[in-house]
């Protein structure tokens, strides 16, 4: 696996979403699908199928770890596995945002020069 | 709404095995939670909930599966069909090769009374059961004794125990021992098969402890000790031939009684808490000698013939002698597990 963030961009939407919301810190399978809704204004609304997919590409990228949880940690029916940002995850997360905002920087710039 | 839970349940093992082993709790458990919310919002929250689960599963179950061809092609690791994986249904047969086909020998024998086969039919059935019994216990060595060969070991055990006993019967202990041990008739000299039993488990854990080769074989028996119980499962069809010996329409009860043997077993290998694994082994080998019991009681009561020169009482009697030995002996490991273990020494550098 690469260790150069750069490699890993740019990120889809869900994967992004992901990611920002283990940002904090650890969450459970059924947290990250609430938070990405919640993120995404409600357009990114994953299956739990499809939040496993994804979740097991980015721990093979190494973009995340599985974590156990003691047992008194999970609420009643959660699982008991929990999910968080790797040291390289956090650098893909810093870079997309980097990326984003240079996006966003030009769109500005360019959008204020059509409007003057 | 159980029904839905019960379906996705159904619908994960379309999932790779490893990957259902891995995430399957957790999809289920979330899958679950979502519904429940959806419940709470209303019936068309929970309608569109369900249905982008459903819809969602194909193309992860075929994205998880194509998944798993890379990861074997990229560590180049692909699982032997020869590797029967624990808990599979291959493990299963291979393991419980012992009691199903002394099941068939038995059912064969007892078809063959009634209906002559052709030659070659015979001939052909005895190679292929005889090549096939054989290449799985050079299957089993060749693997370093996996769990699905010890009961082939506890059907060498049990020859070795015969073999013991016959040699100690030539050099006629047994006269030497009702004179001179003054306990008479009181403790029959059969016991000692079931001793030498014992005398053999603990040389095959000595054998284990010592050559280095076999290390692997004792290290797994010390961290599961069920392993060892399930191997002495093996020795039970092989007292199943003792218990029938001399019957006459007796196949009927013996193969119910290895079948019962075989589904103990079966359940033994799906299970995963040791304690549950021992007691299904229990109640495989009770419920193997109860048929075994049942079987005899009919054979003596309601046979015609009078070629059964057996006195019931008797015969139950040996029946339940056999039980307790046999229970006994499948519990040595358990003893052995309660023993308090030497404390691994800390190293030193």
């Amino acid at each position: 696996m690469s260790t150069d963030p750069i490699s890993y961009l740019p990120l889809t939407e869900p994967t992004f979403y992901i990611l920002l919301s283990l940002a904090p810190g650890k969450k459970h399978g059924y947290a990250i699908m609430k938070d990405v809704r919640e993120l995404s204004g409600e357009r990114v609304n994953l299956s739990t199928s499809t939040l496993y997919t994804a979740i097991g590409r980015l721990l093979d990228q190494e973009l995340i770890e599985r974590l156990s949880d003691e047992e008194q940690d999970a609420g009643p029916g959660l699982p008991r596995k929990s999910y968080a940002l790797t040291d390289l995850g956090r650098r893909v997360l810093e870079a997309e945002h980097v990326r984003l905002q240079g996006m966003v920087r030009e769109a500005r710039l360019r959008l204020r020069e059509d409007g003057a | 709404m159980k029904f839905i839970q019960g379906l996705y349940g159904w619908l994960l093992l379309l999932f790779p095995r490893a990957y259902r082993e891995e995430y399957g709790e957790e999809l289920q458990a979330v899958f679950e939670l979502s519904v429940d919310d959806a419940l709470e919002k209303g019936a068309l929250e929970t309608v569109g909930v369900v249905f982008r689960e459903l819809t969602g599963l194909p193309k992860a179950i075929i994205h998880e599966h194509l998944r798993e061809r890379r990861k074997v092609k990229m560590t180049g690791k692909s699982a032997s069909r020869f590797d029967f994986e624990p808990g599979s249904g291959r493990e299963a047969f291979a393991a419980l090769t012992p009691f199903l086909f002394s099941m068939v020998m038995v059912l064969f024998g007892f078809l063959a009374r009634y209906w002559t086969a052709p030659i070659w039919a015979s001939i052909a059935f005895v190679i292929l059961f005889w090549s096939a019994a054989f290449g799985l216990f050079l299957l089993g060595s060749a693997k370093g004794l996996p769990r699905w060969f010890l009961p082939y070991l506890g059907v060498l055990l049990t020859i070795a125990s015969f073999l013991l006993f016959n040699i100690l019967g030539n050099f006629r202990l047994d006269v030497w021992w009702h004179k001179s041990s003054g306990w008479g008739d009181d403790f029959n000299f059969g016991n000692f098969l079931w001793i030498g039993l014992i005398l053999l488990v603990f040389l095959l854990l000595a054998i284990s402890r010592l050559v280095p080769r076999f290390r692997p074989l004792y290290h797994r028996l010390r961290d599961d000790w069920t392993l060892l119980s399930f191997l002495l499962y093996g020795t039970i069809p092989l007292m199943l031939w003792l218990i029938f010996d001399e019957y006459v329409n007796e196949e009927p009860y013996f193969a119910l009684s290895l079948l019962m043997l075989a589904l103990g077993g079966w359940f033994y290998l799906r299970n995963s808490e040791p304690l549950k694994r021992f007691v299904l082994l229990q109640i495989g080998l009770a419920l193997s000698m109860f048929t075994a019991a049942a079987g005899k009681a009919v054979l003596i009561l309601w046979s015609r013939s009078q070629e059964l020169d057996f006195v019931l009482k008797d015969e139950l009697f040996f029946t339940l002698e056999t039980w307790v030995w046999l229970a006994l002996i499948l519990s040595l490991p358990l003893a052995l597990n309660l023993l308090p273990r030497a404390k691994e020494q800390p190293k030193t550098a």
